[in-house]
């Protein structure tokens, strides 16, 4: 497609670009703590379940907490 | 070459499933130049294309296991890195605060770090001419004649029809020729 078509070899020919360095290595080093975390059974169900419900649990009780204070405040 | 090359692609896709941190390192050092480059251009923001890149590979991290024997790394790391930009669009879209800034023509800024790094001129022109395509061109343009991805697999990765992807390509590279002719560089 690109064999007799100026325009189209020329962008083939466009430079290659790249992260920086850092970018790069902070990249490579989560992706391999993610593969690891997913290789185990147990912090699979951790992340799936157990951290979720948690989160759920803690947020839901700080809820409850402020429409109590709120309740308090305004004597509803 | 293509053999060999769809070869080891088959043999690094084994090595991924298994888990190999060595096998992500390969894949990651291969395609993040190019996924990146195709990002880049179709964003046109540095800082967004790294985060785009950053959640591509975790995702590659972390689906790894899962991945089809057959699957063709190139191109489902492609289809993720467009998809995510599709998503980040939609949800940028949906923020009415940035409607209007969206609504304007975007031209793009006469000089741009992204630009300044560009050393020649005619690479200069072309990057401002695949800035101002509209998205559904340029990612088309990116994937074929900058990746030099088969226009079946972009088409694939586009979700359109190998003729409509034609259709698109011939149309962006009428645009990308007309803005780059008062230039003199066609």
């Amino acid at each position: 497609m690109n064999d007799s078509d100026p325009i189209l070899e020329r962008l083939a020919d466009l430079p290659e670009e790249d992260v920086d360095d850092w970018r790069r290595e902070h990249i490579r080093v989560r992706a391999h703590r993610a593969m690891q975390r997913s290789e185990s059974k147990w912090l699979r169900i951790y992340d799936r379940f157990v951290e979720p419900a948690g989160l759920c649990g803690v947020s839901a009780a700080y809820l409850f907490w402020a429409f109590s204070i709120c309740a308090t405040i305004y004597g509803v | 070459m293509g053999a060999m090359v769809t070869e080891h692609g088959a043999t690094l896709v084994a090595r991924l499933r298994a888990g190999e941190t060595s096998a992500f390192d390969e894949a990651y050092d291969l395609y993040r130049p190019r996924v990146f480059g195709f990002l880049l251009r179709l964003t046109q923001q540095r800082a967004l294309a790294e985060d785009l890149l950053q959640e591509t590979f975790l995702r590659l991290a972390t689906k790894s296991a899962g991945l089809a024997e057959d699957t063709r790394l190139q191109a489902w790391l492609f289809t993720v890195a467009r998809n995510l930009f599709v998503s980040h669009r939609r949800w940028v879209l949906l923020d009415l605060d940035r409607l209007g800034t969206l609504r304007r023509a975007p031209p793009p800024a006469p000089v741009t770090p992204f630009q300044r790094s560009s050393a020649r001129q005619t690479h200069e022109a072309l990057e401002r001419g695949i800035a101002a395509l509209p998205v559904k061109y340029r990612e088309v343009i990116l994937l074929v004649a900058v990746e030099g991805l088969s226009p079946c697999a972009a088409a694939d990765i586009v979700n359109i029809k190998p003729e409509a992807l034609r259709q698109r390509l011939r149309r962006a590279r009428e645009m990308l020729a007309q803005r780059l002719e008062p230039r003199g560089t066609s």
